[in-house]
């Protein structure tokens, strides 16, 4: 038994399914960002269906969205960047092409195979908990600070100076690692 | 942009090790408590797009 919800265990390897057709086609595969990210590194279940994704090549990210049975929903346009499987009732959408505004080291970004279907890309931990910060920081999601302190107190041997940096970018210097740990 | 995804991480880790990891650190912390996002920030897009899943019938 994995931990995970059987729809949620379900779209990730979809998602390496996904993944693997464009690395076949000599493409970078696409990086999960966002709430699922949340939901992977935490087993929370939190994911509401969709999938946030940053990818370099968009097009070809919705090619081999179109060739796994991905549509776009009726009412958006074809310039749209949200999909939709309408039988797994799985949606996706590409919320960037660099990782967070290219500010985040894309070599942490964890690489998981999700077998047979392939491998797929996740934000690094540290990454994603300083995104939760930047959100709390904004002043429009109070909800992200507490994201971001259950994240921690699952991650702390993760890397705290990479993670305080990344934090003081994403808030522009008004939080850091000791408002994480003031809360854990 | 195309140098910032050519080189990701070394070697993958497997789906399945991934998850027993992570299950092992919320038994050590006593579970988690991680709240839902408040949903009051969407885009329209985003709202388009659950509102099609919606539409399937998936429960999430």
């Amino acid at each position: 038994m994995s931990g995970l919800r059987p729809a949620f265990e379900q779209a990730l390897h979809v998602f390496a399914a996904v993944s693997a057709t464009m690395e076949r086609s000599g493409f970078t595969a696409p990086i999960l960002v966002g709430g699922a990210a949340v939901e992977l590194y935490a087993q929370s279940d939190i994911a509401t269906g969709d999938f946030d994704v940053v990818t370099t090549r968009q097009d070809r990210f919705e090619q081999a969205l179109a060739e796994h049975g991905f549509i776009r929903p009726s009412g958006t346009g074809r310039f749209a960047s949200e999909w939709v499987h309408p039988d797994l009732g799985l949606g996706f959408q590409v919320v960037g092409d660099s990782l967070l505004d290219g500010n985040a080291d894309v070599g942490r970004v964890r690489l998981i195979a999700a077998e047979p279907e392939g491998t797929f890309a996740v934000i690094a931990v540290e990454d994603l908990i300083a995104d939760r910060m930047g959100q709390y920081a904004s002043g429009t999601a109070p909800e992200m600070l507490e994201q971001a302190r259950a994240l921690f107190t699952l991650y702390q041997d993760a890397d705290l100076h990479y993670m305080d940096r990344r934090i003081r970018e994403e808030t522009f210097g008004t939080y850091g690692l000791a408002d994480l740990q003031s809360g854990s | 942009m195309a140098s910032q995804t050519s080189s990701p991480a070394p070697e993958p880790t497997t789906l399945e090790a991934f998850t027993q990891d992570v299950q092992r650190r919320v038994a050590r912390a006593g579970g988690n408590a991680m709240p839902r996002n408040a949903g009051t920030r969407r885009t329209p897009a985003k709202q388009r797009l659950l509102a099609a899943i919606a539409e399937t019938g998936t429960r999430w």
